[in-house]
C-alpha cells in the first residue's frame, strides 16, 4: 500500500471508513443516542475528544509498551480520557450528560476507539495517528448527526441543537398536546430502518461512482 | 527489555498510576461545578415542593450542614449532607442526602422528613447510573414507586413488601428497587443516630 498522507488519513474517515457505516463499528451508540441532533453530535464530539487524545498518546508511546501487554495499557489510557469526558461534562453540559447517560462512560468499550487503537495508533507515527483519530472521529460525528437529524425531524417535527442553551428549531409545527409526528422514527426500532436507508443509499452512490470509473 | 516480566508490571503500572493522579485532578476540579449544578436545579426544586406545604420559612440550601460518618472500606471519609428545615427558630423538618450501591453505581437520595408528624415528606434521585428504562425510571418523579413514598411513617424503617415493609418494588428492576430503599433506610437509621448534630446548631 502507497504512503497515505496526513491529508488523506484525515478524509479517509469522512467517506471511505466512516465507522458505523464503513467500518461498521460503534453501532450501540449510533443506535441509541441519535434520538435527536443534539444527541447525535454530542456522542460524536465525545467520542472524536476521547479518540484524538487516546490515538495520539498511544502514537507518543508506541516504543515503550511492551507487545504483551499492550492492550490493557491501551484501554488504561483509554478508560482515563472517557472518565476525563464524563466529568467534565457533567459539570459543563449537564444537560447534555444527562440525556446521553450510560453511553458516554460506554465509549470505553466502542470498538472504533480500541479498534483505531489497534490497528493504526499502535503502528503509525503521532501525527498520522492524529489526522486519523480527527478524521473517524469527525465521520462518526457526521454521521450521527445526519442519522439523529433525521430522526428527530420525522419523529417529532423539530430539531435540537443544544437544549441547555434552548438553541433548537420546529420545522413541522404539530397541534396543541401533540408530542410526536411519527413516533416510530425516535423509537428503537426507526434507528435500525434509518440506519439500513443511510447504508444503501452510500451503495448505491459507491456503485454509481465505481462504474462512471 | 521489552519482553520482560519486571518491564510490563512497570509500564503497566506506571501508567495505572498515572490514570489515577490525573482523573483525582479532573475529578477535584469538576466535582464543586457538579455539587453547585446539583443543588441548584435538584436539591432545591425538590425541597421547595416537599418542604413548601410544610410551611418551612429558611434558608434551607444555605443551612446545609455536612456531617462526618467515619471512613468506608477503602478508607475514603463518608459525609451526610443535611438540610435543615425551619419554622421559625425550630427545625420541623430536615432532608438528608445518602447513597446505596445499585445495579450500575451508586444510587444517591434525597430523603425529606417531617419531624412534627413522623412521616416522608417525599424522596428524589439526586444520582444514579441504573439500566434505562428499568432502574433508570427512580430519576423519574411521576413514577409510583417515587410517589409512593409521600406520607408514609418512617418511624418504624422503611422496607419494600418482599422485605415484610410497605413499599412496592419497580418489577424488574428489584437491585434499584432494593438499593433505593436501603439508601432511604440508612437516612432514617441515621436521622435517629446523630439526631443530637442534626437537631443541633
Amino acid at each position: 500500500m502507497a504512503k497515505r498522507t496526513l491529508v488523506q488519513e484525515f478524509t479517509k474517515g469522512l467517506w471511505e471508513q466512516i465507522p458505523p457505516f464503513r467500518l461498521v463499528l460503534g453501532l450501540c451508540p449510533t443506535l441509541a443516542v441519535t434520538k435527536s441532533l443534539e444527541g447525535g453530535w454530542g456522542m460524536g464530539v465525545a467520542t472524536t475528544f476521547v479518540l484524538v487524545c487516546s490515538n495520539v498518546l498511544i502514537a507518543l508511546l508506541r516504543p515503550i509498551i511492551p507487545p504483551k501487554v499492550r492492550v490493557p495499557v491501551f484501554i488504561v489510557i483509554i478508560a482515563t480520557f472517557v472518565v476525563i469526558v464524563e466529568l467534565v461534562m457533567k459539570a459543563y453540559t449537564p444537560a447534555l450528560s444527562a440525556s446521553l447517560g450510560v453511553f458516554i462512560p460506554l465509549i470505553v468499550v466502542n470498538c472504533i476507539i480500541l479498534g483505531r487503537a489497534e490497528a493504526f495508533a499502535s503502528k503509525n507515527g503521532v501525527l498520522p495517528s492524529a489526522a486519523d483519530g480527527l478524521g473517524i472521529g469527525l465521520g462518526f460525528t457526521l454521521a450521527l448527526a445526519v442519522l439523529g437529524s433525521i430522526r428527530e425531524l420525522v419523529g417529532t417535527g423539530a430539531l435540537t441543537v443544544f437544549s441547555q442553551a434552548d438553541l433548537g428549531l420546529r420545522i413541522i409545527p404539530l397541534p396543541e398536546g401533540q408530542e410526536f409526528l411519527f413516533k416510530f422514527m425516535v423509537d428503537p426500532p426507526g434507528a435500525f430502518v434509518m440506519l439500513g436507508v443511510m447504508l444503501m443509499l452510500m451503495n448505491i452512490i459507491n456503485e454509481r461512482q465505481a462504474k462512471a470509473a | 527489555m521489552r519482553d520482560q516480566i519486571w518491564y510490563m508490571i512497570l509500564v503497566l503500572g506506571l501508567a495505572g498510576a498515572i490514570a489515577g493522579v490525573a482523573l483525582a485532578g479532573v475529578k477535584g476540579m469538576t466535582d464543586p461545578v457538579i455539587e453547585s449544578y446539583t443543588l441548584e436545579q435538584k436539591v432545591k426544586p425538590s425541597l421547595e415542593k416537599f418542604f413548601g406545604p410544610a410551611g418551612i420559612d429558611n434558608d434551607y440550601i444555605a443551612d446545609r450542614v455536612k456531617l462526618e460518618l467515619g471512613k468506608d472500606d477503602l478508607g475514603r471519609m463518608q459525609r451526610l449532607t443535611v438540610f435543615k428545615g425551619k419554622k421559625g427558630a425550630e427545625v420541623t423538618a430536615v432532608a438528608l442526602q445518602t447513597a446505596a450501591s445499585g445495579y450500575g453505581g451508586d444510587l444517591t437520595v434525597l430523603t425529606a422528613f417531617d419531624l412534627v408528624n413522623g412521616t416522608i415528606l417525599g424522596v428524589k434521585t439526586l444520582d444514579q447510573k441504573e439500566t434505562m428504562g428499568l432502574g433508570a425510571r427512580t430519576a423519574d418523579d411521576t413514577e409510583p414507586f417515587i410517589q409512593q413514598w409521600a406520607g408514609k411513617s418512617f418511624e418504624g424503617g422503611v422496607a419494600l413488601k418482599s422485605n415484610g415493609g410497605e413499599i412496592d418494588a419497580i418489577s424488574g428492576a428489584t437491585i434499584s428497587s432494593t438499593a433505593f430503599t436501603e439508601a432511604v433506610s440508612k437516612a432514617v437509621t441515621l436521622l435517629g443516630e446523630r439526631n443530637a448534630e442534626i437537631m443541633g446548631e
